[in-house]
């Protein structure tokens, strides 16, 4: 079996080298700088390791482990309860909400982390309008533990949860619900006994993003005081300057993250979750009075205080300042939306080329390479950055111990790559928000259509543009907004990676929030959250415009 | 066994001028299986959800013996009906086996031992621990028949439950629900749009035709009599089910 399939692929390689070698190019690209890891780990020195193994990493253990499942809890409820919501019932303001839920994903975790620190700081906000209308005063509230942390990031994060899970709940056959309800369960049986089940899928995947999302925090948990992996990442990276240490610690949170991946996996075992097709639409429950006011509520929340509340924390933040909109502030500004764009359309060219050339070479190695070479998004920032900066420094190291280029050359590479390498890091790590729209569309179409095209005359570069690329243009445009929202947002892997005085939004609004400047900060913030807005509004309407196609 | 009363049933969905179901009449007498015949969109599959309770007429009223399900805008929910289904596409619990299937709509104590029971008298002894992604087409539907009588239901609606099936395998299919449903005696209503079906499996047939029943007597009368072309062309299956869905749920 092995012997067929590997010459199978040796078959595919001959056939179309071109391709072949793109997909083992790429492959090797994101595997060499991950296996680098552990070698120079072990190789480096050791002195701080006894201290952080005996002291430290338990900490960071248990705090990692418990931010995340508090925070998949909380991105559960909040996810899984909207899209409830929204598929089962008709009401007015429905197409509001359609866009307004999604609209937290344009605030990132540190925004959100910033502005509830200072609402609720002392002599802040909530303080004195507590006292205004109560004449008493205010309690004291903490939000700067990990408690306030869970509930900031699941604010911040449920939107992914809510997308899956919104369209399994849409795609889930009604009659398994009406079996159950006919077999004498009530409806809040039914709900939890075969509804939920049935989007499990869903659900893991949606608090999957989340949970990779949350091991590669950086800015909410740091100011919030919580120690986890990323955090112990950045202190051993620039506080103990102990790269050693700093790559131990990668090797220990890839190895966390992977086991999630691993043990979901296993608790499936047998269990199928697919969804049967529909042979009916399901008839959505109108809703008035007490029933609408209570639901209303629910989906309101979530919008509130994970995006209006923070959004106008912002507002009222700049309005106290005179706001100088000066150069500084508008080279930022087009520092975020060049880097965002250009990494955005290198992820979605290579996405593109990618999940077609797999298409190519069906059930090979090939295949499993391109799948292998997505997996990025399933490791932290901080981890991917160090493989890349001990990648890269050992190239340089080899070319020039090897007399290929002198120590001036070697140390202009040096500042040179600044850029490159943070253009490889993000296509590294957002490679699959790209790349999953368009392989499942392929998966879908199967390859009929190219092989229909390539039967023509056509090779598969004309294939790709006359054929697949005019099919491919909402799953390439809404993966391309996704990470084009992700990179305005992202902050660990800018850090380490950014070259000497290059700012973004994000680095600027965590620079001044760090060093308790919030409403220096809130102009940056508020721009930040605008320019993100922009995609999220508009996945929401693409998916919207799909939703009502579909029926 | 129970006797079902369908009284000038009338349904109109939202946005559609046209009734799906006029003023319509059916008794279905104690212990007899009653086949609805029609084209696509004539209201068959409608009816049976408005008699299951996943949907409610505008008017009319419903009543299975002396226990009222619908009357005056009152409804009695579907759980509270002690009605078995058979869907058209089985609607099996993906996450569950099969014996967790079957035990579903029982008390939790009954499960085990009515579940085995269920599965032996649909001639699927041994298979309780698959999942329906592991057993036949034909064999999940004898587990979706088993799920619907466990709790021993008054009446037995199957929607269709025949469409998806192999026409190998079909007639044997047919004659082994026909036996399952003589040996429980139950009452049943079979939506069907194919007439050899309903030969096989009924012992009468109600003709429907834009929310109305058009004919309704044994099966061998309504072939030996029909009472217009209409029915004679559903009789020679000349109205094949069409994929022209016009409401949700018709």
């Amino acid at each position: 079996m092995i012997k067929l399939a590997g010459s199978s692929t040796l078959q595919a390689i001959r056939r179309r080298p071109l391709w072949a070698l793109l997909i083992i190019a790429m492959f090797l690209l994101l595997a060499v700088p991950l296996l680098s890891i552990p070698g120079a780990a072990l190789l480096r020195k050791q002195e701080n390791w006894t201290h952080m193994l005996t002291y430290l990493l338990p900490r960071y253990l248990w705090q990692t482990l418990i931010l995340g499942l508090g925070t998949a809890l909380g991105t559960g409820v909040i996810g899984v309860g909207t899209a409830w919501i929204m598929s089962r019932y008709r009401f007015k303001g429905k197409l509001l909400f359609e866009i307004l839920l999604y609209l937290p994903l344009a605030v990132p975790a540190y925004i959100m982390a910033f502005s509830y620190a200072g609402f609720f700081e002392s002599g802040g906000i909530f303080e004195r309008l507590y006292t205004g209308l109560f004449s008493v005063s205010a309690p004291n509230i903490q939000v700067m533990n990990m408690a306030g942390l869970i509930a900031v990031m699941s604010l911040a994060l449920y939107p992914y949860v809510y997308a899956t899970v919104r369209s399994s709940f849409q795609m889930q056959a009604p009659s398994t619900m009406e079996a159950a309800r006919i077999l004498g369960a009530s409806r809040t049986r039914a709900f939890w006994t075969v509804a939920l089940p049935a989007v499990r899928p869903a659900t893991v995947a949606g608090i999957s993003l989340v949970l990779m999302e949350t091991f590669s925090e950086y800015g909410a948990v740091h100011y919030y005081g919580v120690e986890n992996f990323t955090t112990g990442i950045f202190r051993a990276w620039f506080t103990l300057r102990d790269t050693s240490l700093a790559l131990k610690l990668a090797g220990i949170l890839l190895l966390f993250t992977f086991g999630f991946l691993a043990a979901e996996k296993y608790t499936r075992k047998r269990k199928a979750y697919h969804s049967i097709p529909a042979s009916h639409t399901a008839e959505l429950q109108r809703l008035s009075g007490t029933a609408l006011l209570l639901r209303l509520s629910l989906l309101l929340i979530p919008v509130l205080l994970g995006f209006i509340v923070p959004v106008g924390l912002s507002l009222y933040w700049s309005s106290t300042i005179t706001v100088h909109l000066d150069a500084e502030f508008w080279n930022i500004l087009m520092n975020t939306v060049t880097i965002a764009s250009v990494s955005s359309l290198l992820v979605m060219g290579v996405a593109l080329l990618l999940s077609h050339g797999s298409s190519l070479f069906p059930r090979t190695l090939l295949q499993t390479m391109t799948r292998l070479g997505s997996l990025g998004y399933a490791i932290p920032g901080a981890v991917l950055s160090l493989a890349i900066l001990v990648f890269s420094n050992s190239v340089l190291n080899l070319l020039w111990e090897s007399g290929i280029i002198s120590v001036d050359a070697a140390r202009m590479l040096l500042v040179q790559l600044g850029f490159a390498n943070l253009l490889f890091a993000f296509l590294l790590r957002y490679l699959a928000v790209a790349f999953k729209p368009l392989e499942s569309h392929y998966l879908k179409i199967g390859n009929g259509v190219t092989e229909a095209a390539l039967s023509l005359g056509k090779t598969p570069w004309r294939a790709l543009f006359s054929v697949n690329l005019p099919m491919l243009r909402v799953p390439l445009l809404v993966g391309g907004l996704l990470v084009f929202i992700d990179l305005v947002k992202e902050l660990p892997m800018t850090m380490i990676l950014r070259p000497f005085n290059f700012e973004t939004l994000a680095v600027k609004t965590y620079y001044y929030s760090t060093n308790e400047m919030l409403r220096l900060a809130a102009p940056y913030s508020l721009a930040l959250v605008a320019i993100a807005a922009i995609p999220s509004a508009l996945i929401s309407l693409i998916r919207l415009k799909q939703r009502r196609k579909r029926g | 066994m129970s006797e079902l009363h369908i009284e000038q049933i009338d349904k109109r969905f939202n946005g559609l001028d046209n009734k799906v179901l006029d003023s319509l009449d059916l008794h279905i007498p104690s212990g007899k299986t009653v086949a609805l015949l029609g084209r696509s969109g004539s209201g068959k599959t409608t009816l049976l959800r408005i008699i299951a309770g996943f949907i409610d007429p505008d008017s009319g009223r419903i009543a299975m013996d002396n226990r009222v399900f619908f009357e005056d805008g009152k409804s009695v929910v579907p759980e509270k009906r002690n009605i078995g289904f058979v869907f058209q596409d089985l609607a099996l619990f993906p996450h569950m086996d099969a014996l967790e299937n079957i035990g579903y709509g029982l008390p939790r104590s009954e499960r085990k031992e009515t579940g085995n029971r269920m599965l032996s008298l649909v001639g699927m002894a041994g298979f309780g621990n698959r999942y329906p992604h592991e057993l036949s087409g034909g064999q999940q539907q004898r587990i979706a028949i088993a799920r619907a009588l466990a709790p021993k239901p008054r009446i037995l609606l199957m929607d269709e439950p025949f469409n998806s099936l192999d026409a190998s395998i079909k007639s044997d299919t047919l004659a082994f629900v026909r036996k399952i449903l003589d040996q429980s005696g139950i009452t049943t209503i079979i939506v069907s749009h194919d007439f050899h079906e309903a030969e096989m499996i009924a012992d009468s047939c109600a003709i429907l035709d834009t929310g109305k029943v058009i004919q309704y007597d044994r099966v061998q009368t309504v072939k030996q009599q029909p009472a217009n072309d209409f029915v004679r062309r559903i009789i020679e299956s000349d109205y094949r089910v069409s994929s022209e869905a016009t409401a949700p749920g018709v």
